[in-house]
C-alpha cells in the first residue's frame, strides 16, 4: 500500500510543482494521468525515493521515503523506468542488465543468470542481447529500460512515460507486458496518453496543476463525462470555441466533429456515449475553468 | 581516454628523454675506463681484480640511473597531474550525461558506495594503463643496459623503481583520479567537468610540493626516503674493496627522515581525499538526494 499526504514539492521559490497531493495506491495496476508539467514525474520521483518533497508525507509499504532508512527499503523491492532513459551506448543489453542486477544486490551468478535470461525471453531480446545498445531502436532502448526495472523482482514497478515515442506496436506490447506484471508487484504507470490507461488500468488519478483532480476507475471518470461528448454531424462551420473537438471527419456533404463540452445548439449535436479519452478531455475542461479561479480540486471519487 | 593515454606517454618520454640520453653518456664514459688498460693496471695493482672492476663499472651506471632517472620520473608523476584529474573528472558527469544517472540512483545502492565504487573502477583503470609506460620504461633500462655491459638491470636498481612504482606513483594517480572524480562531481555534462579537474590538477601540483615534500630538494617524502635509503650493490663492492663510506646521497648537510615521515605524508593524502569525498557526498545527497 501507498500513503501520499499532503505531498508538496516546490522548486526554488517560484514553481509549485505538488500543491498538497492525498492519494492512497493499492495492488495491481495504478495509472497516474496528466498532462505535460502537471506534477506526474515529481510524484514518481518522490515515490521512487529519488526527490525530497517539501512538505508531506509519503510511505510506501510502510516505509517513509523521506527517512534515509525507508528510502533505502523502498529502493530495495523498486523497480523504475525513467521518463528519460538513458543507456551506456557502447556496452551490449546484456552487459548493462548485469552491471544494474549487481547494483540492485542480485550478487549470486546462478540466480543473476536466471533472472536476465527470464527477463530477456519476456521483453523478447535474447537474440539482440549482444548487440551494442547504441544499434538499438527507441523502442528496443525502451524494453531494456523495462527489463531493467525487472530485475530482482520488485514489490513495485514504477514506470514513467513508458510508451512515449513508441510505435502503435510497440506500445500495445508494453502495455500487455506491464499489465502481466502487475499481477506479481503494484504497477504505477505514469502517462500522459490515455489510451495506454485505459487499456491497462483499473485504478487511475488525474493530476494537473500538482494536484489531483480525480481519483477512480475509468467507469467512474466516464460517468463524469457522460452528456457532455456530441457529434456534430454535417456542420458547416467550425465548433464554438469553448467546445473542444476530438475528432475531426471530413465527408462529402460536411465534416462531422466529435466535441467535448456544452454546444451552445444542442439541437444540431447527437450525445454520443464518451470513451476515457473524451472523459479525460472533459474533466480537463473543467479544471481549468476552476483553476482560473480557485485551485481547489473539483472532483474526487472514492 | 586513449587520446589522454597517448598525450601522456608523449609528455612522460619528453621528460625522460634528457636523463636516459645522460645515462647513454654515462655508459659511453664507463665503456672507455674499461678499455682503458692504464686505469686497469692501476686498479689491479691495488689487488682488484678486472671482475670487480666490471662490476663497479656496471654499479656506476646502476647509481647514476638511480640518481638521474628518479627525480625526472618523480617530475613526470607530478606533471601527470596535468592530465589525470582532467581525464577523470568526466566519470560522474558522464552518467548525467548519458541519463543513467537517476536509474542508478534508484538501485539500493548508496551515495557513498557510488562515489567509492567509480573512484575504484575509474583506480584500476588507471593502474592497467600506467603499466604501459611503467614496462616501456623497465624494456629501455634493460636494453641500456645490455647495451653497454651485456648485462641486465640489476636487481637492486629493479627493486629500487618497483618500490617508488608502489610508495610514489600509486598515491600520485591515487591521488590524482580521485581528485578528478571529485572536482567533477558537482557537473551535469563532461565538457563542463574537463576544465574544472584541470584546476584541480594544477592545484594539486602546489599541494603535493607545499606540503608533502622535503625541504629543500622538492622531492616528496616517499621518493626522498627512497632514494636517502638506496644502497646499491655497487657501493657494497666499494665498501668491501676501499674501506672508505661513501657520502649520504643529497650530501652531508641534508635533512634524514625516517619512514614516520613517509606515512605522515600518507595520511595526509588519505585525510585530505576523505574530506573532499565527504563533501562529493554530502553534494549528492543534498542535490541529488542520493
Amino acid at each position: 500500500m501507498i500513503t501520499v499526504s499532503r505531498l508538496t514539492k516546490t522548486y526554488g521559490k517560484k514553481v509549485r510543482a505538488l500543491r498538497g497531493v492525498d492519494l492512497e495506491i493499492g495492488l495491481g495496476m495504478f495509472g497516474l494521468v496528466g498532462p505535460n508539467g502537471a506534477g506526474k514525474t515529481t510524484l514518481m520521483r518522490i515515490l521512487a525515493g529519488l526527490l525530497r518533497p517539501t512538505s508531506g508525507k509519503v510511505s510506501v509499504f510502510g516505509n517513509d521515503v523521506t527517512t534515509g532508512r525507508g528510502k533505502k527499503a523502498v529502493k530495495e523491492v523498486l523497480g523504475y523506468l525513467p521518463q528519460e532513459l538513458g543507456l551506456y551506448p557502447d556496452l551490449s543489453a546484456l552487459e548493462f542488465l548485469e552491471y544494474v542486477a549487481l547494483l540492485k544486490g542480485v550478487t549470486d551468478k546462478v540466480e543473476r543468470t536466471k533472472q536476465l535470461d527470464e527477463i530477456l525471453e519476456l521483453v523478447g531480446l535474447t537474440q539482440d542481447a549482444k548487440r551494442r545498445l547504441q544499434t538499438y531502436s527507441g523502442g528496443m532502448k525502451r524494453r531494456v529500460g523495462i527489463a531493467q526495472a525487472l530485475l530482482g523482482k520488485p514489490q513495485l514497478l514504477i514506470v514513467d512515460e513508458p510508451t512515449s515515442g513508441l510505435d502503435p506496436e510497440e506500445r500495445v506490447r508494453l502495455r500487455n507486458l506491464l499489465a502481466e506484471m502487475s499481477a506479481r508487484c503494484t504497477v504505477l504507470l505514469s502517462t500522459h496518453i490515455v489510451e495506454d490507461v485505459s487499456q491497462s488500468c483499473n485504478d487511475l488519478a488525474v493530476i494537473n496543476l500538482g494536484q489531483v483532480i480525480f481519483r477512480g476507475s475509468p467507469g467512474d471518470l466516464i460517468a463524469q463525462a457522460r452528456g457532455h461528448v456530441w457529434n456534430l454531424v454535417n456542420s458547416t462551420e467550425r465548433p464554438d470555441a469553448s467546445l473542444t473537438v476530438v475528432s475531426t471527419m471530413q465527408a462529402q456533404d460536411g465534416v462531422t466533429y466529435r466535441v467535448v463540452g456544452i454546444p451552445a445548439k444542442e439541437t444540431t449535436a447527437n450525445p454520443v456515449e464518451p470513451n476515457l479519452e473524451d472523459s479525460y478531455i472533459w474533466l480537463m475542461q473543467q479544471s481549468r475553468s476552476i483553476a482560473s479561479n480557485s485551485m481547489s480540486p473539483i472532483s474526487r471519487v472514492n | 581516454m586513449v587520446t589522454t593515454v597517448l598525450i601522456g606517454l608523449i609528455f612522460g618520454a619528453a621528460i625522460l628523454i634528457n636523463p636516459l640520453a645522460n645515462l647513454s653518456y654515462s655508459k659511453d664514459e664507463l665503456n672507455n675506463i674499461l678499455q682503458n688498460t692504464s686505469v686497469i693496471e692501476k686498479w689491479t695493482a691495488k689487488g682488484y681484480s678486472v671482475d670487480i672492476f666490471r662490476q663497479q663499472a656496471v654499479g656506476m651506471m646502476a647509481e647514476t640511473t638511480v640518481i638521474l632517472v628518479s627525480p625526472a620520473w618523480f617530475t613526470l608523476l607530478l606533471t601527470s597531474f596535468l592530465l589525470l584529474p582532467a581525464a577523470t573528472a568526466a566519470s560522474l558527469p558522464a552518467d548525467r550525461s548519458f541519463g543513467v544517472a537517476e536509474l542508478l540512483h534508484s538501485t539500493p545502492i548508496s551515495g557513498g558506495s557510488y562515489l567509492a565504487g567509480k573512484i575504484l573502477g575509474v583506480g584500476l583503470m588507471v593502474a592497467l594503463i600506467g603499466l604501459i609506460p611503467l614496462g616501456l620504461f623497465f624494456g629501455v633500462l634493460e636494453w641500456a643496459f645490455l647495451d653497454a655491459f651485456r648485462v641486465g638491470v640489476p636487481v637492486d636498481v629493479i627493486s629500487f623503481f618497483v618500490k617508488f612504482a608502489l610508495m610514489d606513483g600509486l598515491p600520485v594517480l591515487g591521488w590524482g583520479l580521485t581528485i578528478g572524480i571529485l572536482a567533477g562531481s558537482v557537473f551535469r555534462s563532461r565538457l563542463a567537468a574537463v576544465f574544472p579537474g584541470l584546476v584541480a590538477g594544477i592545484l594539486s601540483i602546489f599541494f603535493w610540493l607545499a606540503a608533502l615534500s622535503v625541504p629543500s630538494v622538492q622531492l616528496d617524502a616517499a621518493t626522498y626516503f627512497l632514494l636517502q635509503n638506496y644502497h646499491s650493490a655497487a657501493l657494497d663492492i666499494m665498501d668491501k674493496a676501499t674501506g672508505s663510506t661513501p657520502p649520504p646521497l643529497f650530501g652531508a648537510e641534508a635533512p634524514i627522515i625516517g619512514i614516520g615521515r613517509v606515512i605522515m605524508m600518507y595520511l595526509v593524502i588519505a585525510v585530505t581525499l576523505f574530506i573532499l569525498a565527504g563533501l562529493a557526498r554530502l553534494w549528492l545527497k543534498w542535490k541529488e538526494n542520493f
